[in-house]
């Protein structure tokens, strides 16, 4: 009963400590060089990369649960689409990065099997980069106990500095991922470097949704809903906290196809899911 | 066991519904410069700052990303799409109108083959790119010999002159005959018919205007869909053709303009009619008039 | 299942950047055609003149043998020279014809009967309502045109070709006038229906 009462007003804590970072947010939202986004908190820069680093650390084993939790699945759905878009072709090297728990990986490797109905593929062909150790842990862990560890490299680097050479992929995926770097225009920059001339930019991110009704349902379920969840599940209320914050701090559809189109991308489109809740940006390299 | 096998199908089910909803109604916005149809019609005397203008001004809605600024080749994304997809067709033989030919223009182009990607209807883009590429071939050769000219237009009569055009137009599928018939149906499509009865219209109309034809009125239309009628059976007729270099195409061709000057006299009969039924409309008015009094009441 | 929604999602899911790149191909080599403006004046002028002739052709056929006859014959001499003219530009700026001639055909000589047995009053006010929606179409046109300074030399033609008939228009407008059209029965709402009429076909003639 007594820690029933202690639950429910840490509960209680966290969300008039929500309310005040809104407000704050809206107040006093002028970002200079040196500071960044942290969900609606404004921090410095190397502040940032250590609080995502904090943050994915925490929700590594609980992360596929939470997804499947938080989203009623249908991120299974957006994912699945997202590879048939790519059109995944055996001999493309695919670089995903951000991709720690492999979800975009092994879906990848699937569809090119079920294309090719062909056991092994050559080494190398599938690379998931992720900043985060531990979130690659759980990726080899998932990937050793589905047998195909062989056919996915797992490297730990940075999305803002990639450890490959120029023109080196054919294809780029990046799922929920590009948020959380601090800096994404390096990102880009990083992205457009390592693919090979003709080579696809593919990005699901979640973005802003544009119908206005369903916004504030959206806006609902995201502050009120999601870190309770986070708080019960995966015993962190902070983490889900900023993930639903960074979705609102991101940019927009339009906005964001523009950063694409200056880091060198050519032929930039994008296409919404489920009313914009998340969105596929596609780029080529040419 | 049974009962799991159960679930795990009605989960399957559950999940393909869902899909149904999550993709039934999303949006589908491409935000990619679509300058390529409006401004060039409207710039076509060449007038930058007008261009640019105007693409400023609806971009309200659809921000303009490749601006030329991007390209450091020099190359615009059109001009090399279509080096991709013209490369990709001394492929189509082997591999017919698929996105896999794609990917080996794509490679010969010195690109990655997941610049394939940029074709999102795949094959049906290569056959739109190789029907627009012969329907422009086709108008230089025609403009070569047009019929607008005095001095050809001695020579040649106007039946011949579409007939040869005809010719010339289903000779340039030849190289592709074996894999026609897959690119008449890709053409079928929903998502291409749109643009492949755009691009027939298209050749129809320079094939009547380089034939000198001056009509300007509803038989304009009409000498257009019956001669896109005539290519369409006869593009079918040649697709099935055993022949020797397609000879009963060709007689098959000569068959069918000997049907049009048949109804074309038969026209001339139904204009009389017409004249005839409007002649006699005039005097049953006159005989109205007559009975009403009207005749009286204007003087 | 799961087969059959992507070849569906396939079959009518139609990208609209590859498509506009396709039918316009490359700049270099382009289907030439008339630009917008061109073929949109030159299309409603054409069927406006087309109907205009057939107007004064059922007034003809009524009011044949009235004293009015000679007016309205010389006016449909003009009229005449000017479906002569736009038949010779069509093919010229490659320009399509309406679709709907074939109703504009029957409607104006519809309109021409019809005001004509009212009387040669009404005729004249007919005459009147339609020549004034045409000159003031006219004009529209000719500002159009004007707009875009660096065309002028292109438009030369155009130009020439519309004033002179606007100013025909305009005559004829005054010859209705001074032939009585006011003293017509129900004057004003005859011509504001007429008018009514002509704008709804200009506005569909420069569509379809």
């Amino acid at each position: 009963m007594a820690a029933g009462r202690q639950l429910s007003k840490g509960l209680l804590r966290k969300l008039q400590n929500t309310a005040k970072n809104i407000l704050f947010y809206r107040c006093f939202s002028n970002i200079n060089e040196e500071t960044t986004h942290f969900g609606y908190e404004t921090i410095s820069k190397e502040e940032k990369s250590e609080r995502v680093h904090h943050v994915f650390h925490n929700v590594a084993d609980k992360y596929d649960l939470m997804n499947d939790l938080m989203s009623g699945g249908i991120h299974r759905v957006w994912k699945d689409y997202f590879i048939s878009k790519i059109h995944p072709r055996y001999g493309n090297k695919l670089l995903d990065v951000a991709g720690g728990t492999g979800d975009i990986a092994m879906r990848y490797l699937n569809y090119i099997k079920y294309e090719r109905r062909k056991a092994m593929l050559p080494e190398n062909q599938i690379i998931v980069c992720d900043v985060n150790q531990a979130m690659l842990h759980v990726g080899k862990r998932k990937a050793e106990h589905l047998g195909i560890n062989q056919e996915i490299s797992w490297v730990c680097g940075n999305g803002e500095d990639l450890p490959f050479e120029d023109n080196s992929f054919d294809v780029y995926t990046i799922a929920f991922g590009i948020r959380n770097f601090t800096n994404i225009e390096k990102a880009l920059d990083e992205a457009y470097r390592v693919l090979a001339p003709g080579g696809r930019f593919m990005c699901l991110e979640f973005s802003a949704v544009t119908n206005p009704v369903l916004e504030r349902l959206y806006d609902m379920y995201s502050f009120q809903v999601i870190p309770i969840m986070g708080q019960i599940i995966a015993k962190d209320w902070d983490s889900y906290q900023y993930l639903v914050e960074s979705i609102r701090q991101f940019p927009d559809q339009d906005e964001f196809s523009k950063m694409i189109n200056d880091s060198g991308f050519r032929m930039v489109n994008y296409e919404n899911l489920t009313f914009g809740i998340a969105a596929i940006h596609s780029a080529f390299k040419l | 066991m049974a009962t799991l096998s159960s679930v795990r199908i009605s989960f399957a089910k559950s999940l393909n519904l869902m899909r149904c909803v999550v993709f039934g109604s999303q949006k589908v916005r491409l935000c990619h410069n679509q300058n390529g149809g409006q401004d060039g019609d409207k710039a076509t005397s060449g007038n930058n700052n007008q261009s640019e203008n105007t693409s400023d001004e609806k971009d309200e809605t659809t921000y303009d990303y490749t601006s030329d600024e991007g390209s450091d080749e020099g190359l615009d994304d059109e001009s090399i799409s279509e080096r991709i997809l013209t490369a990709a067709l001394q492929f189509v033989p082997e591999y017919g109108w698929t996105a896999q030919a794609i990917v080996e223009g794509a490679k010969i182009e010195g690109f990655s083959g997941m610049a394939e990607g940029m074709f999102p209807r795949e094959g049906g883009d290569l056959v739109l790119h190789f029907i627009n590429m012969c329907n422009l071939d086709l108008g230089d050769y025609l403009a070569d010999n047009s019929r607008t000219q005095e001095e050809i237009r001695k020579t040649i009569g106007q039946n011949d002159f579409i007939k040869n055009a005809v010719e010339v137009r289903l000779k340039m599928i030849i190289p592709y005959i074996d894999s026609w018939p897959q690119a008449m149906s890709l053409m079928a499509y929903p998502s291409n018919a749109v643009d492949a009865f755009q691009s027939v219209a298209n050749m129809t109309d320079d094939i009547w205007y380089h034939s000198n034809d001056t009509s300007t009125d509803i038989s304009w239309y009409t000498k257009r869909t019956s001669l896109a009628a005539i290519y369409g059976v006869t593009e079918l007729y040649m697709v099935q053709d055993k022949s020797q270099e397609f000879e009963d195409t060709w007689m098959f061709l000569d068959r069918r303009f000997q049907d049009i000057r048949n109804t074309s006299s038969m026209k001339q009969c139904c204009d009389k009619a017409g004249e005839d039924i409007a002649n006699l409309a005039c005097s049953t008015l006159t005989l109205v008039r007559n009975i009403t009094g009207f005749n009286k009441w204007n003087r | 299942m799961a087969i059959s929604r992507s070849v569906i999602f396939q079959i009518f899911h139609r990208p609209s950047a590859i498509s506009c790149r396709c039918l316009c191909t490359s700049s270099k080599r382009r289907l030439s055609r008339a630009d917008p403006l061109i073929d949109k004046i030159l299309r409603v002028d054409h069927a406006g003149e087309v109907g205009a002739n057939r107007i004064y052709e059922g007034q003809m056929a009524v009011l044949g043998s009235s004293k009015s006859a000679p007016v309205i014959k010389e006016m449909w001499e003009q009229e005449k020279e000017h479906v002569k003219k736009f038949d010779e530009l069509l093919p010229k700026y490659r320009v399509r014809p309406t679709a709907l001639l074939p109703f504009w055909n029957v409607a104006g000589y519809v309109l021409g009967a019809g005001s004509a047995l009212l009387g040669e009053k009404a005729a004249m006010a007919c005459t009147v309502a339609v020549e004034e929606v045409i000159g003031e179409h006219y004009d529209n046109q000719l500002r159009e045109l004007l707009e875009d300074p660096e065309h002028l030399d292109k438009h030369e033609e155009l130009l020439d070709v519309i004033t002179k008939f606007r100013d025909d228009e305009l005559e004829h407008l005054e010859t209705g006038l001074e032939h009585d059209a006011m003293q017509a029965p129900f004057y004003s709402t005859m011509k504001q229906v007429i008018q009514l009429g002509c704008r709804t076909a200009i506005w569909l003639a420069e569509k379809i």
